[in-house]
């Protein structure tokens, strides 16, 4: 099987699991973008699927236990759980729908049928009550929309004592049911305090987050406009004056003395320089924001890479330097890249080794690494100090003061690079030796997928 | 050199927002003879459209009020300037804008900024491709003609 073959299936296989199909993932997912609603809404199909299942095998079991004896006890409890599961899938029902507080409720009155039921029914379940109560709390405090909260304190003060009057009445004394009275209303009511002050931090917390999130996007946003329009109005007078300057060095403008020439030269240097360094920082500031979308397609890398590397040729000038390219043979002829990025990533890779490259060579290999693609730069020009990768990446950084200026360049292309990497799911390292040359060695993964889109640079 | 690759035979508008890219665009038109009329807005640029027809037409496409989008749609849409050459001069320098201005109908795109040194024969290249395409019968000398 060639190696070409084999990448689509080895894509998929980290999405798979074990024995269980989508629409049961899919099931537990909430739809809801709101992040308050979403952990309701999460909570109410986590515990509405497994009630259901509970409910199911209860009313099962007491078919089958009950079967022998139609006595009115028995049918009074099959008719509770089956009431109960017919409330959980109207719970189901409506939470597939979309109605979030509606399914609440219903799933809270399940929990409320089965659990009253349950202790009309059996006189002597009624120390369960405290615990049970307890469990629908937990639930109503999870689910339930935070305004009808009260309803807590009001069923743990008047509706708890009246299920035990209600068993207790013809066996209790006035001064027992009191002390029931309090003994399970302090309990439930000290709880429903609790969960009342959980949740309220909870919700505002949340929406504080959110609303931190927000404006934060709010701020991003507003940096990336602001950079663009800045860009914009710095870069069209800049594009003037280099303009009307190649019109007196184009010889459109009446004849001038070599002097006036020169002056005329550095001018445009220096529009050029500038021109590179804002779009250089447009550049940074797009990565930056998030606004740079990954776009990909299906490519040659053999094809993206020799391209590159002849489109530089030009740059090496007169200096005896040789380019050379070299990819192996095992390297599959089709990738899927975001081809524009991976060559804004190698221009920027080989332009800097021809620059740093006085004599020698400047070669790109690229090779298979596992399952991803090896490109590595690599000169024999100048190189770096030992401690040089530590910082060589960050903003406005080159080796040293004088080389900035021997070798100009904005000092944020390697930085621009390092993003652009990280952003398509790579890593971009180098190993250097003072005065021997830089090896600048970039892994991309052959196959982006969607999972590698999502990574913020 | 042919009328259609010489500039000295073209009747030019210019619509940008931009004085100063007018500027350097007309000097360098000028320069090489070419007769050249400006607009600092699309609705001024269609103004002179009616006025005579050029040769062809360089428009922004980023311009408050009318943009070039805007500005092509109705050169489009106007029966006598329907198939008048419209070139876009943009600073949408991106890939992929390119092919999303052809899309839009422009017969050709200049990334500003432009470079004096190539930027005539650039456009002739670019003129001459579509001047060269068949069932287009606006040889330039005789809309000259006409309008003269």
């Amino acid at each position: 099987m060639s190696s070409l073959a084999q990448e689509p299936s080895s894509k998929h296989v980290p999405t798979l699991r074990l024995g269980s199909p989508a629409w049961f993932t899919n099931w537990f997912k909430p739809r809801s973008d709101d992040p308050a609603t979403f952990f309701r809404e999460r909570t109410i199909r986590t515990f509405s699927a497994s009630m259901l299942v509970i409910a199911l095998l209860s009313l099962i079991a007491s078919l089958i236990f009950y079967s022998n004896s139609a006595s009115a006890k028995s049918t009074a409890y099959i008719a509770v759980i089956g009431i109960t599961a017919a409330v959980i899938i109207g719970a189901i029902v409506a939470i597939h729908r979309g109605y979030i507080s509606a399914s609440a409720w219903l799933l809270v009155s399940a929990f409320l049928i089965a659990a009253y039921g349950i202790l009309l029914i059996d006189t002597y379940t009624s120390h369960l009550v405290v615990p049970i109560f307890m469990l629908v709390f937990l639930l109503w405090t999870l689910i339930l929309p935070r305004n009808s909260l009260w309803m807590l304190l009001l069923s743990s003060v008047i509706g708890i004592p009246a299920i035990i009057m209600l068993q207790g009445a013809q066996s209790l004394s006035i001064g027992g049911l009191f002390g029931i009275i309090v003994d399970t209303s302090i309990p439930l009511l000290a709880e429903a305090i609790g969960l009342y002050v959980f949740r309220f931090e909870f919700d505002s917390r949340l929406e504080n987050s959110e609303a931190a999130r927000v404006r934060a996007e709010a701020a991003d946003r507003l940096k990336t406009q602001f950079l663009s329009s800045v860009s914009h109005e710095l870069r069209t007078p800049l594009n003037a004056i280099k303009g009307y300057v190649e019109i007196m060095l184009g010889g459109m403008a009446g004849t001038f003395t070599d002097k006036q020439i020169q002056l005329q030269q550095h001018i445009h240097t220096n529009a050029e320089r500038l021109l590179a360094l804002i779009n250089d920082i447009l550049d940074l500031a797009k990565i930056e924001s998030g606004t740079v979308e990954v776009l990909l397609t299906l490519a040659s890398p053999r094809k993206v890479v020799t391209e590159i590397v002849e489109s530089n040729r030009s740059l090496i000038q007169k200096k005896p330097v040789a380019l050379e390219v070299h990819v192996d043979e095992a390297v599959p002829e089709t990738v899927q890249w975001d081809v524009n990025k991976v060559q804004q990533i190698l221009t920027n890779l080989v332009a800097n080794a021809i620059k740093f490259t006085d004599q020698g060579k400047v070669s790109v290999d690229v090779h298979n690494k596992d399952t991803m693609l090896q490109i590595v730069v690599s000169d024999t020009g100048i190189g770096m100090p030992a401690d040089a990768p530590n910082y060589i990446f960050d903003m406005f950084r080159q080796v040293d003061g004088t080389d900035t200026r021997k070798h100009q360049g904005t000092g944020l292309g390697l930085t621009i690079t390092k993003r652009l990497v990280d952003k398509m799911g790579g890593t971009i390292s180098v190993a250097t030796t003072q005065g021997q040359g830089s090896a600048f060695t970039v892994t991309l993964p052959r196959w982006m997928d969607a999972a590698t889109k999502a990574v913020k640079a | 050199m042919s009328n259609i690759t010489n500039p000295a035979a073209w009747d030019v508008v210019i619509i940008d927002d931009e004085p100063d890219n007018i500027g350097v665009v007309e000097y360098v038109l000028v320069f090489h003879n070419a007769m050249v009329r400006s607009a600092g807005s699309g609705a001024c640029g269609l103004r002179l459209l009616s006025e005579r027809r050029p040769t062809f037409v360089l428009l922004d496409i980023q311009m408050p009020g009318l943009s070039g989008w805007e500005v092509l749609k109705q050169i489009r849409e106007d029966a006598t300037l329907r198939d008048l050459p419209v070139f876009a001069l943009t600073a949408y320098a991106m890939k992929g804008d390119r092919e999303r201005v052809l899309e839009a109908g422009f017969d050709g795109y200049l990334s500003k900024p432009i470079s004096p040194f190539t930027f005539v024969s650039d456009l002739s290249k670019m003129y001459e491709s579509v001047a060269q395409k068949g069932g287009n019968c606006d040889n330039p000398s005789t809309v000259l003609n006409l309008t003269c």
